[in-house]
């Protein structure tokens, strides 16, 4: 394993850690600000992990309220390929989110975590007896 | 055990071209969750003509795709969950395919 590329891996493992505990948009603006102002990492390397985030990240969410639960996934089925798992939550790609809030519904993000995962639960529903 | 790929079109608008309740593709999206772990919704619009009688309509359509294990519960599950999706939402018909998958 390159160096260059355990650089990406901790630094992408850096992002989604922060990522947690806020919204997508306060997330967001923490990525920019530590990112853009420390210039640790070279242009280039941060243009690759966004790129891999916006194809390859998957996030969970959950919209506030039954309402907005029943608007926003027929929005998202609308647009996306939405992967739907229980208690109301769904697996989304990292880039939807701002369409989401383009469309004001509103929503929490539970947690991110790589596409591989969110294969893997599809894969899942084969195994659940009926 | 064999695997299947069940498919399911709903409709967006009813026949009188009203909108379909988002509530009711909760409801289903729901009862499809509780029973088989989870679903995938794909995110493409199916548009299809079709006709009945001598009346033509347009569908916009979203599609609910299940991956489950090949058994006779299942068939006969889906059997009965058509006949609830065709008054849920006030379908003459409501169209459901499965096919065989393999993972690899």
């Amino acid at each position: 394993m390159s160096q260059d590329y355990v650089t990406d891996y901790i630094v992408l493992i850096l992002k989604t850690a922060v990522h947690l505990p806020l919204r997508h948009r306060d997330a967001e603006n923490y990525y920019e600000s530590i990112f853009t102002a420390d210039s640790f990492i070279e242009p280039l390397t941060l243009f690759i992990i966004n790129l891999y985030s916006l194809i390859m990240k998957m996030v969970r969410i959950k919209f506030k309220g039954t309402e907005n639960d029943a608007i926003g996934f027929l929005e998202l089925s609308k647009r996306i390929r939405v992967v739907c798992l229980p208690e109301d939550t769904y697996e989304i790609p990292f880039s939807a989110l701002k369409m989401i809030d383009s469309l004001d519904i509103p929503y929490t993000v539970i947690e991110t975590e790589g596409f591989d995962n969110a294969i893997r639960k599809i894969r899942d529903t084969a195994s659940a007896k009926i | 055990m064999p695997l299947e790929r069940y498919e399911i079109l709903l409709p967006l608008k009813y026949n009188d071209g009203t909108s379909v309740e988002p509530e009711k593709f909760r409801q289903t999206k729901i009862e499809l969750v509780e029973k088989f772990g989870a679903i995938t919704v794909e995110p493409q619009s199916v548009h299809g003509i079709w006709t009945h009688g001598s009346n033509e309509y347009a569908d916009e359509l979203i599609r609910f795709i299940i991956d489950i294990e090949t058994t006779i519960e299942t068939e006969k599950f889906f059997k009965e969950f058509k006949e609830k999706l065709k008054a849920r939402f006030q379908q003459i018909e409501i169209w459901i395919t499965a096919y065989p998958i393999r993972l690899i």
